[in-house]
């Protein structure tokens, strides 16, 4: 049918009045708590309201997951609807009005939290939840009223191990999903489920199955209320006691932003730190358990002596012993030098200046952690955090690089008598590579840990972790990361680059930097292009309003003095996201 | 049950010094058997090492245990003797004595290195002896036959009595002055320099309350001369001044004849002891004194010769001025008893406990005044001292010395003494009225 | 005992002249003295009403033991559930409040087939449980915080002095002690273990009460606060 053939059309019914055009091209003007907003179209009201400053309350909601919108605790008042809105899932339209805390607003949060809070076991006393759970900040915020239940509340399991690292409490949860969600869109494995009716309804595991993947205790995080909880963290300490320190994760080249949550001198848990180009929120299982090496079984005194004869020695002693045993040696063809790809920007600059400088090698053979699997998310094959900063600066220093295979049979060929190792870790098996430690004429060794090589070193330095010195990695696509001190070096440990600077200091008279690691950088990190355009002070943030929880162990539980006057977000490093 | 636990520890106190004094008589009349003289060196082990001793030794314990009652404490009662049954009991305090021994003889005679060796070690013996040496003339006793022997019971009876208690007392001040310029320790030396400056003030006023005394028994001896008869001050005031009935009535006591003498010379003779109020060469918790670089058994020395001195003045007071070993009165009487008569050595048992009775009393008033009155500033203790004692005892020295002219028999004395007394009674039980009284006094003027 | 003064001691003659002063401050000491010599040392009543003559205020201690008063803040204990072990859970809230920081809390984990039905339900418990006791101020606090009425300071001692520093140090065996308290809303009397009951569906759970108000035993409503404005 051809429209000349339609007779004379009655004229169109007056529609809807056109929109007003936008009063920013291209972006969405509306008004929230009567300031003006300006955001993206596709912005959802919990993060325009954010950007003012307004906070609106919400379980389920995340900014990495998809909107479920069932936890109803973001709905706020808006302008073209005569019912509440969900927030997280309302887009911004233009010209919008929404008010976050009407009285209408306020009555609906305490509805909902009430009902959320119905069945409730409100057992924080064992919760480790306690101290960062969105349900208390919410009840002494919006709800703050006795329990009007009248009867028994529903039970459900509160110990449900679901997985190797993850443990559920079916009776803390309050069915916000976010778990179900992140493993079905992030990890890609949907291993959770929300099974039952009505107020049997359940987060478990599909029957058979377990929560066995490798980012299962990000659900841990993401977790607004204590349903769900890592195995490893689980009533070790209370939130509150804990201080964090932006670090950086040291189990993989990825090198994914952490929180390590530390008080006194123990580090308790890793957290994901945010930061879209490396790691966003999530962070790998096996990623939070590397801090125990940075803990547990440490060096914490020189050693002096090989084998039986190995005894514990001052550091004045051991520095003079290990320099005494360099010092013929240097700018011999059987002294090499060995350094590891786990250690920190700084330390490598120091040892390796102090290597070619004192020691006058030219070439440099690598060590590190033995390599893994790599899997489909974060976790990389080369469980160094610092190899490419190794080979930046060892370029840079004009040092070849030799693989750790050409070392052992080096040793075993004769070639190599003395070996200056910084760092302790072997990327073979270690029990493989002691008969070729016990060639060596003389083994320095700067070490972190306790282990079969230290009992070879005919002096073994204890060496910093990258938790007890301030530095820098640089990770596997080539970012500089820095990473903050939580505490100070166990027992006479101390960084790498502070014990190359005496051992200089003790060969050469040379005073080398010993003031601090920024001290070294700024020494040193010019000469590396790599790291030249880095802001080392600037990187990472303390997310301290004023700086310095005095981080020494003072307290029978290890609380720092003053420690509760400290204000919560001040000491957790920044709220949950 | 305690009512009745006090009473009998009282009256054990007082047979003890009946059976001490009678047990000094007859090992005097003993002696005296080998050869004369010998008595008064009995004595001297009687008197001044078992009596004077042994109350100064049992005062160190006495001070803390009195001193608790005064402030409504227990007081020490945690020293125990480690036997079955002594282990449960208190018994009062006593065991501190063994205590306080122990430790005084087993801790380390600490010389500084800086310090006047000999007279760092010289002084407490100087300040100990000089005070030791002080109850020599007082008589604890009358002179009695035992076993056929007249039996002194005092240690020498020179006819320089009082005089002797006056040099004696001032050598003193030397133990004190040694300690602190010794110690090489300038607030030893202060307190030293403190304690010399109090002593040398009160030696005056020591002296001078006591001429009154002197004047009217026409004598400066204590104890009455065994050999020529010479009456000495404590012989002399058993007499009546006045009698009601046959043996009755106001003895010639000092206190009643020179009452101003007697406040004078407490006042002074206490200040010479050192001890509170008048305890500001060294107020042991409070101010630094001359022996603080002493320790051990040479500090005990320092310490019990305070207690020492309290005793001995006790005694002293109580020879000169509350009639020694007499009774008040019905003294003739008691002594005309068979069982007196026969056995004099019971007779002189009892009057030598008369003597030590009143002494404690006179102790015991010392310990209530030193926990009683607050400590004197050092310029209100010279003020005291020139400008309060020796103007009064001058005064003193002049009226009775009138009054003694005036009247021989010493009443017309006694007389203005007892109306001191009463004047001094008077102003105790009346008070000022109270301020409301000034407002009409000021409008009766107008 | 005390009697008038003037304020200025050289208007009356008995102040001025020293001794009549110092006579009544003698006999007030002289008759504190004998009335403590010869009274007898009333030790059940206080010290402020007491009528008898001796008016000794101390006592010798370690014989004698002082009548604490009702609240006296004594010597922590441990409270014990009804099958003997600790009712505390480890929530580390009296750590948080002691200001003497003075408590170490070391948490750990039941086993969940535990014989006693109440570790089965309350899985977290304290594997140390520390109190220095020098350190501690006796504030009290830790009560206070406690929510499971598992510290309390009702046994009407103090620390007993020791001879080395470590035996102040109070490890569970030495704080769990007492009488154990029983309440009907530990939630061991309401179920079996921490795993999930087997289904008794009842309605029970949605039923509400009336609002804003609950009931309490006085039957007069309490108003509860509300934080909307």
């Amino acid at each position: 049918m051809s429209a000349d053939a339609k007779p004379a059309e009655p004229p169109k019914p007056a529609g809807p009045p056109k929109p007003a055009p936008p009063k920013n091209p291209g972006f969405i003007t509306c008004t929230i708590d009567g300031h003006e907003v300006v955001v993206k179209p596709g912005t959802n009201m919990v993060e325009a309201a954010r950007s003012i400053g307004s906070d609106i309350p919400y379980y389920c909601y995340h900014k990495r997951l998809s909107i479920a919108a069932n936890c109803r605790m973001c709905l706020v008042e808006v302008s073209n609807s005569p019912k509440l809105a969900p927030a997280c899932q309302t887009a911004m339209s233009e010209g919008l009005v929404v008010k976050t805390s009407t009285v209408k607003v306020k009555e609906v949060r305490r509805s909902v939290l009430e009902l959320l809070l119905l069945n409730h076991p409100v057992d924080c006393a064992i919760c480790d939840q306690a101290g960062e759970c969105k349900l208390q900040d919410y009840y002494m915020r919006y709800d703050f009223q006795p329990s009007r239940l009248e009867g028994p509340k529903v039970m459900k399991s509160k110990r449900k191990v679901l997985g190797p690292a993850v443990v559920i409490d079916q009776e803390r949860c309050i069915l916000c999903s976010r778990c179900v969600r992140f493993m079905a869109e992030i990890a890609k494995k949907p291993q959770l489920g929300i099974f039952g009716r009505g107020s049997h309804e359940r987060v478990d595991v599909f029957p058979g199955g377990a929560l066995d993947s490798n980012y299962s205790v990000n659900t841990v995080d993401i977790c607004p209320v204590g349903a769900l909880l890592s195995r490893d963290f689980r009533f070790r300490a209370r939130a509150w006691f804990l201080s964090a320190a932006p670090s950086v994760c040291s189990g993989c080249s990825r090198g994914c932003n952490v929180y390590a949550d530390y008080m006194g001198q123990d580090v308790y848990r890793y957290r994901p730190r945010d930061n879209e180009a490396v790691n966003r929120s999530w962070m790998c299982d096996e990623g939070r358990l590397t801090y125990k090496p940075l803990v547990q079984n440490r060096l914490v005194q020189p050693m002096v002596g090989r084998g039986a004869d190995q005894r514990e020695a001052p550091r004045s002693e051991a520095l003079a012993v290990a320099s005494s045993k360099l010092r013929p040696l240097a700018g011999q063809g059987p002294l090499a030098v060995m350094a590891s790809a786990a250690c920190s920007n700084e330390d490598l600059l120091g040892a390796l200046s102090f290597a070619k400088g004192s020691l006058g090698v030219s070439q440099v053979y690598v060590s590190g952690r033995p390599g893994g699997r790599p899997d489909e998310l974060l976790l990389t094959a080369d469980r160094n955090p610092n190899r490419k900063g190794l080979e930046a600066i060892a370029r840079a220093l004009g040092l070849g690089l030799k693989p750790f295979a050409d070392l052992v049979s080096a040793i075993e060929s004769g070639s190599v008598k003395a070996l200056y190792a910084v760092g302790g870790d072997v990327p073979i098996d270690v029990a493989r590579f002691v008969p070729a430690a016990e060639r060596l004429e003389l083994f320095v060794l700067q070490a972190a840990n306790e282990g079969p090589l230290v009992a070879q070193a005919h002096v073994a330095l204890p060496a910093a972790s990258h938790l007890e010195d301030e530095g820098s990695f640089i990770q596997e696509a080539g970012l500089v990361q820095r990473f903050r001190r939580a505490f100070p070096p166990r027992g006479e440990a101390q960084p790498h680059w502070r014990w190359a600077a005496e051992l200089a200091r003790e060969l050469a008279g040379t005073t080398g930097v010993t003031a601090s690691s920024r001290e070294v950088w700024k020494a040193l990190a010019a000469q590396v292009p790599e790291l030249a355009g880095f802001d080392w002070d600037g990187a990472a943030p303390v997310a301290r309003k004023a700086p310095g929880i005095n981080p020494l162990p003072a307290a029978a539980d290890g609380r720092p003095p003053g420690y509760r006057e400290i204000v919560a977000d001040r000491a957790r490093g920044g709220t949950q996201p | 049950m305690r009512a009745a636990m006090s009473s009998f520890a009282m009256a054990f106190i007082v047979a003890l010094f009946f059976c001490g004094m009678a047990a000094a008589y007859i090992a005097s009349g003993f002696a005296e058997g080998l050869f004369a003289g010998a008595g008064r060196l009995t004595n001297i082990l009687f008197l001044s090492l078992v009596f004077v001793m042994v109350m100064a030794v049992a005062l160190t314990v006495a001070e803390r245990k009195w001193s608790a009652l005064m402030q409504d404490r227990i007081g020490p009662n945690r020293a125990r003797i480690a036997l079955p049954w002594f282990r449960g009991h208190s018994l009062g305090g006593l065991p501190h004595v063994l205590a306080d021994t122990f430790k005084m003889l087993s801790k380390e005679a600490f010389v500084p290195a800086t310090a006047s060796r000999f007279l760092f070690n010289l002084a407490p013996v100087l300040s100990f002896a000089a005070i030791f040496a002080l109850f020599a003339v007082v008589p604890a006793g009358p002179t009695l036959p035992v076993h056929n022997h007249r039996v002194s019971m005092v240690i020498a009876t020179p006819d320089f009595g009082l005089l002797y208690i006056f040099a004696i007392a001032s050598l003193a001040v030397y133990g004190t002055s040694l300690a602190g310029w010794a110690s090489n320790n300038k607030l030893a030396l202060l307190g030293g320099v403190r304690a010399s400056s109090q002593m040398i003030s009160y030696e005056v006023a020591l002296g001078l309350s006591l001429v009154g005394m002197m004047i009217a028994f026409d004598t400066v001896r204590l104890a009455t001369d065994p050999v020529t008869g010479a009456l000495g001050m404590t012989d002399a005031q058993a007499r009546y001044l006045w009698t009601f009935g046959s043996d009755f009535g106001l003895p010639a006591w000092g206190i009643f004849l020179q009452p101003v003498g007697f406040v004078l010379f407490f006042a002074a003779a206490f200040a010479e002891t050192k001890r509170a109020p008048f305890d500001l060469p060294e107020a042991e918790s409070e101010i630094l004194g001359y022996f603080v670089e002493y320790s051990g058994m040479q500090f005990g020395l320092f310490m019990i010769g305070e207690f020492v001195e309290v005793v001995i003045l006790a005694g002293i007071i109580t020879a000169i001025f509350f009639g020694g070993y007499h009774l008040p009165f019905g003294e003739a009487t008691l002594a005309r008893w068979d069982l007196f008569r026969q056995h004099p050595w019971v007779w002189g048992a009892f009057l030598g406990t008369v003597f030590w009775v009143k002494a404690l009393f006179i102790v015991w008033i010392q310990l209530l005044m030193r926990w009683t009155f607050p400590r004197f500033r050092y310029d209100q203790v010279q003020r005291l001292g020139w400008k309060m004692l020796l103007p009064a005892g001058l005064l003193n020295l002049f009226v009775s010395g009138a009054l003694i002219l005036w009247d021989p028999s010493l009443r017309a004395l006694a007389v203005v003494g007892l109306f001191e007394i009463g004047v001094v009674i008077a102003f105790t039980f009346t008070s000022k009225p109270a301020v409301a009284a000034r407002p009409a006094a000021a409008a009766a003027h107008h | 005992m005390s009697y008038p003064a003037s304020q200025n001691p050289h208007e009356d003659i008995r102040e001025s002249t020293y001794v009549p002063e110092l006579l009544k401050g003698m006999a007030i000491t002289a008759r504190v003295f004998w009335r403590n010599l010869f009274g007898e040392r009333d030790l059940t009543t206080r010290v402020v009403e007491r009528k008898g003559l001796s008016r000794v205020a101390t006592i010798a201690y370690p014989e004698e033991k002082p009548v604490y008063p009702e609240g006296y803040r004594g010597l922590h204990r441990l409270v014990p559930r009804d099958d003997g072990r600790p009712r505390c859970v480890a929530c580390y809230m009296c750590a948080t409040a002691c200001p003497a920081q003075c408590i170490y809390i070391e948490a750990a984990e039941y086993d969940p087939v535990d014989d006693l039905r109440a570790s089965r339900v309350i899985e977290k418990y304290p594997k140390a449980f520390v109190i220095d006791q020098l350190r501690c101020v006796v504030c009290g606090f830790c009560v206070e915080a406690c929510p499971k009425d598992a510290i309390r300071m009702d046994t009407f001692t103090h620390t007993p002095p020791e001879y080395s520093r470590q035996s102040f140090i109070y490890p569970v065996d030495k704080l769990l002690k007492g009488t154990a308290a029983v309440h009907p809303s530990d939630p061991w009397y309401r179920r079996e273990g921490s795993g999930e009951p087997a289904h008794v569906h009842k309605e029970a759970h949605t039923r509400i009460g009336p609002a804003g108000r609950v009931e309490v035993d006085t039957g007069k409503p309490v108003p509860v606060t509300r934080f909307l404005k």
